[in-house]
């Protein structure tokens, strides 16, 4: 259940997402690690998984894709949001952390970002956009 | 006794113990050092150039020693090196944290390496705005002494003309990146300056040490020694001399005196052996960092010292001063939202600074007294700490992370609490540590100035965000606790006076000749500036202070 609940917060899509990178094998050590972070996970799959019994009759991974997906909208969007569903929002949240932090703590999530730690450089790297100190005019930049 | 009789006995090999001791090595005088710790081994105990999917932990170190360890600098990476076995408490309502690394190098093993030298504006300080006392020097007698030590240990930056901040010989500075230019000008708007940090990083070799290779893992050790620490600036020097003896994992619990009240060694605690010992010296400088300095100098009670050695004052453990650190605003630049990946960390802290441009001109221009400094930063870092904070889930997600992942920044304040009766440490009358010591504890609050400029800082830096064309996120909700910055200062300080000071103007204690102190203990206050090459030119003169005195006969007969 968390390993797809962590391939649907980092999808595989153009790039390699949660599944790839092995975030819900990390979830499951750190949580294992973690007596302080094991009841709230159990009570949230517990929460969720009464929450599909309740709203489509079945436990969250026997749903079809698009079920999961519009069960998790109002916990993961804030302007979905519903009441009542606090506790799922919560529980959402915190699998949503620890899968950002298994992600981008892996192999794979270190590429997605290009995340240029522990590169050596012979001078210490400056700013490539001489003529554009102000960065107005970024040829990639969003307006 | 046929024990040997040592002629300097130095506590600690910090930025003031190791300083100490290369200088009265040099001098061709006998020096044993005692250092808490034990000497680390940077092939084993630095975790540098680990991936974090290389670590058990991914770096984030056990959830199991949550309690124990101090966060920031003491994680997965360097845990060995951080002493979690000698306690200290806290008075009611006391907030405090305390990381310590006994180590041999002490916190010069995983700096912050920001380098300002404190000035006349300092000083003087009192004299301008009427609250405390001056120092008992002028910049004129300390600067020759930071011109050495910049020579000794290489400070990168550029010389500034700014009134608070006197410049020195500079290597070549670290390059602006991207969110430097665009802060830079957000700065120039608002009228407050943005200018190269001065870094303790060697930005091209220097006396013999390799250049930095920009790696941006400095705060977990470095394994070519390319920024100033004591194990590979300092101490291969003094060991070169064969006059220094390094006794380590050696708890410093008193200083001994002999029968006219002078120092004669230091009893400490073998940690192996848990067995006190005995070392014997002419001299004795205490150099253990400002609290501990001052706790070791609290509990060498004799019958010449009811109230702790060179204390007739009564002013030692008083007077702490310490930096309130905190992020005073934080947010993006939308200007590099999608931009390629950029080593934004290769300084792994401080490329650029905004030094004090408060109360310049008059010094009750605001509503507080003095200045703080401010430390921006940002760019790709190791991770998206960013992420926890943005909407939703799916491939829109991960999308908008890569998209601001070159975009965050944040603004960290450096502000200085003024000297009060109130902010103080003492001997805690009950709790004692593994080896039977009276352990440290510390009575200390934020001060309504210090408070002021915190909230002048959050103005100030989000103004400066938004004239950047930031996108302003958080606007600082609570500084750091008190000890965070391990800047703490105050406790033995250095004033004319033997009434109302621990130390002379050099930090020979008034009461004891043969003891002096070199940490941040002497400072009269903590200024808007990092101590560290301060503590290194303040010992560096206070070595020669000694020295001298040995050439004179003054301290030969114990």
């Amino acid at each position: 259940m968390v390993e797809r609940l962590a391939e649907m917060i980092i999808p595989s899509d153009e790039t390699l997402g949660a599944k790839e990178a092995g975030a819900a094998e990390f979830i499951d050590f750190m949580v294992a690690s973690d007596p302080e972070v094991q009841y709230p996970f159990r009570m949230g799959l517990a929460w969720l998984n009464a929450h599909s019994e309740s709203s489509a009759g079945k436990k969250f991974v026997d749903l079809s894709g698009e079920q999961q997906n519009s069960l998790l909208v109002p916990l993961g969007f804030k302007s979905k949001a519903r009441p009542g569903e606090e506790d799922g929002r919560k529980f959402f949240a915190l699998v949503r952390e620890y899968t950002v932090t298994g992600f981008y703590t892996s192999e794979i999530g270190f590429k997605e970002l290009d995340n240029p730690a522990l590169k050596f450089y012979a001078e210490s790297p400056e700013c490539p956009h001489k003529n554009d100190r102000e960065h107005k005019h970024l040829s990639h930049a969003k307006s | 006794m046929g024990e040997q009789i040592y002629d300097v006995i130095v506590i600690g090999t910090g930025a003031g113990g190791g300083m100490a001791i290369k200088t009265l090595c040099e001098a061709g005088l006998k020096v044993c050092a005692v250092n808490a710790g034990r000497r680390l081994d940077p092939e084993k105990d630095f975790r540098y150039h680990r991936m974090p999917w290389d670590m058990k932990f991914r770096g984030l170190d056990d959830p199991k020693r949550r309690g124990e360890s101090y966060g920031y600098m003491d994680n997965e990476y360097t845990k060995a090196a951080w002493d979690h076995e000698i306690p200290f408490t806290v008075a009611p309502a006391t907030k405090w944290m305390w990381p310590r690394c006994n180590a041999v190098g002490g916190k010069t093993n995983f700096w912050g390496r920001s380098s300002a030298r404190f000035g006349d504006i300092d000083f003087r300080a009192a004299s301008l705005d009427g609250y405390d006392v001056d120092w008992p020097l002028t910049y004129a007698e300390i600067d020759p002494f930071y011109t050495r030590v910049e020579k000794m240990i290489g400070v990168a930056s550029t010389v500034q003309n700014r009134p608070s901040n006197p410049d020195g010989n500079y290597l070549p500075p670290f390059k602006f990146r991207c969110l430097d230019y665009i802060l830079e000008a957000g700065c120039n708007k608002v009228g407050v300056p943005y200018l190269p940090d001065r870094c303790a990083q060697l930005t091209q070799p220097h006396e013999g040490h390799p250049a930095c290779h920009f790696c941006g893992e400095c705060t977990t050790g470095c394994d070519v020694g390319a920024f100033f620490s004591t194990p590979y600036f300092l101490l291969p020097k003094a060991e070169a001399t064969k006059k220094l003896e390094l006794r380590t994992d050696a708890l410093a619990k008193n200083i001994l005196v002999d029968g006219n009240g002078h120092a004669a060694g230091v009893a400490y605690i073998d940690r192996k052996t848990k067995q006190e010992v005995e070392v014997y010296g002419r001299t004795v400088v205490v150099a253990a960092g400002c609290v501990e300095s001052s706790r070791i100098m609290l509990n060498s009670k004799s019958r010449h010292w009811p109230n702790g050695i060179a204390n007739s004052s009564g002013q030692l453990g008083r007077n702490l001063c310490d930096h309130l650190y905190g992020e005073s605003a934080r947010g993006y630049l939308p200007q590099l939202l999608g931009q390629p990946s950029f080593p934004d960390h290769v300084a792994d802290s401080t490329i650029a600074w905004m030094p004090r441009w408060q109360n310049l001109k008059d010094p009750h221009e605001e509503t507080f007294i003095r200045g703080y400094s401010v430390y921006p930063d940002g760019g790709c870092t190791e991770f998206p700490w960013f992420a926890n904070a943005l909407d939703g889930f799916g491939s829109s997600f991960k999308h908008e992370i890569k998209q601001r992942y070159p975009t965050p920044v944040s603004f960290g304040i450096q502000a200085p609490t003024l000297r009060s009766d109130t902010n103080y440490m003492d001997l805690d009358p009950e709790i004692k540590d593994p080896y039977g010591i009276p352990v440290a504890r510390m009575h200390f609050k934020w001060d309504e100035n210090v408070l002021k400029m915190w909230e002048h800082c959050k103005q100030v830096c989000a103004e400066v965000l938004k004239a950047s064309g930031g996108v302003l996120e958080e606007s600082g909700d609570a500084p750091e606790i008190p000890g965070f910055s391990l800047h703490e200062t105050g406790t033995c300080r250095m004033g004319n006076d033997p009434k109302k000071f621990v130390t002379n103007r050099f930090g020979q204690t008034h009461d004891v000749p043969n003891l002096y102190v070199c940490d941040a203990s002497v400072f009269l206050n903590c200024t808007d500036k990092t101590t560290t090459i301060s503590i290194l030119a303040f010992t560096l003169r206070t070595s020669e202070h000694l020295i001298e005195h040995f050439r004179r006969g003054e301290l030969q007969s114990a």
